[in-house]
């Protein structure tokens, strides 16, 4: 589907001259919301849960089960700041633009290797404190 | 989306509580009675004599598996606590039994012979305070409603609990919008309008909002986390390879009991569940498993009930069944995991004490209360605006007459049925349900065929005869009737008739508002002022 890409004024008076744009805007609206809104409430959660992990040093588990328990709220935040949106094309890329951002961020060694942290000892805790200091 | 941003949130309010606002208001209301489900069961099985002290009833438990249940591979026994009144068995039958079933079964019928042993079914009993099968009526009791309300019915449960998931996501952005929109909460909340056709619907759907919109809040957020994993499952699967390891870090890895074929009596239940007792500092036990029962490796799981206060429930202890010693003390949960079960205690509310129980069954019917008065505003406001009838308008109307009404008569039918099917009737728990929809089907169509304007009047007017005759009901069909149960204080049946009467004295009173309501109207239309204002006569909701 095309992005709306101009400001809600201009796309205003073209949705008077055609009534599918508009449609095809909401439609896009409640696609970005709900699915994009998910995706990007999942992707903000491992990677928040992922830092609490190293920088707390806390078990991946239980990290990930706090931020889990506001997933919901961080989630109903984002579907009602898509619906505010003015500007519904800029609103999209930064939506999926974050999204993909922290899951890319998830992969960085130091993140990912959270799991690896809890397994192993006192001696990689350390090191991957360090190596979050570092970075 | 619109040019100001209470305009977005107010079109997100409306068509966000819209399209799942039936769905919600069964889900609300089957759930506000699970809060007395022990009681509601109670109600439907008169014949019950009291319940046992939890040191009886696991002995009795006890008892009646090694009789009935020898050679099963675990024993799950459901103590009865404070407030429930059979002590409910289950267990995995034998495996050589099963085998020998599964092989006759496929010689004859199509069932599947099942290898491996997590997939059998399980056997179940009831027993009653005096230790034998409870002869009383079968009936899903109360059970159906706590059921209902995240499982919903005839429909696979994976899908019933996405849906319920998707309505309570809803519901709560429904609610925070709600919030936004409302700038003038309270000096609204002191300026209320009766009369005033559609206003009158937005001020009620305010008052019950803002009454216990900590309740509402409170309770559609743990009611998300209570089935957190399943909604969240990408994030777990994320993270982790598995679920089972994400588990396993958070809650310890139990190893399962392997049977090592030597035999040993096991020790007697009623001395580990004191020492387990004792242990937790009296804590109450709501749940017992023996795995490998009668083995030298036997094993006893004791879970710690949830309903001493707001914090406590999920400890385990785990004993050994042939010598009885403790094998692993009580752990705290991690934090995140203690806050979780918090949560779900909050939602739950097993911890109430009466008055507490009592509060949330009030705020639950609040809440029934908001979302029936949200739908009925949806329909009036458009109503009250000139011009011709739309189909989507018609279509609201008739469901929201259907649910708003329908769900409370479902109600009563589910009552009625319990009471009115011979008890010998085969399986007639089913057709409890059956009746359960027939009401509600009922109601549909009565909405799809009565004359709108006449549709509310008479439809509260069935509801208060169906409540009104309920406790008659039961002094027909019982030997606990209201007169009884006051005169020897039994709170729960003198209480669950009461509420029937209160309920059938609301709906009549309602019913008779909007009667003089519509003569007024009548009169003043002969004076010439003909409004047509069609859902103005839409009379209130709740039950």
């Amino acid at each position: 589907m095309k992005l709306d890409l101009s400001p809600m004024t201009s796309a205003q008076s073209a949705a008077a001259k055609r009534p599918w744009w508009q449609v095809a805007s909401l439609v896009w609206r409640i696609l970005l919301a709900t699915v994009g809104g998910y995706f990007c409430t999942v992707a903000l959660t491992s990677l928040t849960a992922r830092l609490f992990a190293v920088v707390f040093d806390l078990s991946l588990a239980s990290s990930l089960l706090s931020t889990m328990l506001l997933s919901f709220l961080l989630y109903s935040i984002i579907i009602m700041a898509v619906f505010a949106s003015q500007r519904l094309g800029r609103t999209s890329l930064w939506l999926l633009g974050t999204a993909g951002l922290a899951m890319l961020l998830c992969q960085f060694p130091v993140l990912s290797s959270a799991e690896a942290v809890v397994t192993a000892g006192v001696v990689t805790t350390e090191f991957v404190i360090e190596g979050a200091k570092v970075s | 989306m619109k040019a100001r941003f209470r305009d977005s949130m107010n079109w997100l309010h409306t068509w966000a509580g819209l399209v799942v606002g039936w769905v919600l208001f069964a889900v609300f209301l089957t759930g506000t009675l699970a809060y007395f489900q022990h009681e509601i069961s109670r109600w439907m099985q008169p014949e019950l004599p009291a319940a046992a002290s939890p040191e009886q009833a696991v002995a009795q438990a006890q008892q009646y598996l090694q009789q009935h249940a020898a050679g099963s591979d675990r024993w799950t026994i459901v103590l009865p606590g404070d407030r429930g009144f059979t002590t409910d068995l289950f267990w995995r039958p034998a495996p050589v039994a099963e085998a020998a079933l599964a092989t006759s079964a496929t010689q004859t019928e199509k069932r599947p012979t099942e290898k491996r042993p997590a997939n059998r079914r399980f056997e179940r009993a009831s027993l009653a305070g005096d230790g034998t099968a409870a002869t009383a009526r079968e009936t899903r009791g109360g059970q159906f409603f706590y059921r209902f309300h995240f499982d919903l019915y005839h429909l696979p449960v994976v899908w019933a609990r996405w849906i319920v998931g998707v309505c309570s996501m809803l519901m709560l952005l429904a609610l925070c919008t709600g919030i936004v929109i409302h700038k003038k909460i309270f000096k609204d909340f002191f300026t209320l309008q009766w009369r005033k056709g559609h206003k009158s619907w937005l001020d009620g759907h305010t008052l019950t909002s803002v009454l216990a919109l900590p309740f509402h809040l409170m309770i559609t957020y743990t009611g998300l986390i209570t089935l957190m994993f399943m909604y969240m499952a990408l994030a777990v699967s994320a993270n982790f390879p598995s679920s089972q390891q994400f588990f396993a870090q958070l809650q310890g890895d139990t190893p399962p009991v392997v049977a090592s074929g030597q035999p040993v009596a096991l020790v007697p239940l009623e001395q580990i569940l004191r020492q387990a007792q004792a242990e937790l500092q009296g804590a109450d036990i709501s749940l017992v498993t023996v795995h490998q029962p009668g083995d030298a490796a036997s094993v006893i799981e004791l879970r710690e009930a949830s309903t001493n206060s707001l914090g406590s429930g999920g400890r385990e202890l785990r004993y050994s069944g042939s010598s009885g010693l403790l094998l692993n003390a009580a752990t705290a949960a991690p934090y995140p995991e203690q806050i979780r079960h918090l949560l779900i205690n909050l939602h739950s509310g097993r911890f109430a004490d009466p008055l507490l129980r009592w509060l949330y069954f009030l705020s639950g019917l609040a809440g029934t209360a908001m979302i029936g008065s949200g739908l009925i505003l949806w329909s009036a406001r458009r109503a009250s605006q000139p011009g011709v009838a739309h189909f989507g308008h018609k279509l609201v109307h008739c469901l929201n007459g259907g649910t708003v009404l329908g769900l409370p008569l479902a109600v009563a039918c589910f009552f009625w049925a319990n009471r009115l099917l011979p008890l010998q009737w085969p399986d007639r728990p089913e057709w409890e349900i059956h009746g359960f929809f027939a009401g509600w089907l009922l109601m549909l169509l009565f909405s799809l065929l009565r004359n709108p304007q006449l549709l509310w009047r008479d439809g509260l007017r069935l509801l208060a005869a169906v409540y009104l005759l309920l406790p008659l009901l039961n002094f027909f069909s019982s030997d606990r009737h209201l007169g009884y149960s006051l005169w020897h204080a039994d709170w729960v049946f003198a209480g669950i008739d009461l509420v029937f009467l209160a309920t059938g004295l609301c709906c009549l009173q309602t019913a008779r508002v909007l009667q003089r309501r519509r003569e007024t109207r009548n009169q003043s239309a002969m004076g010439g002022a003909a409004t047509a204002d069609l859902a103005g006569t839409a009379g209130a909701s709740n039950r």
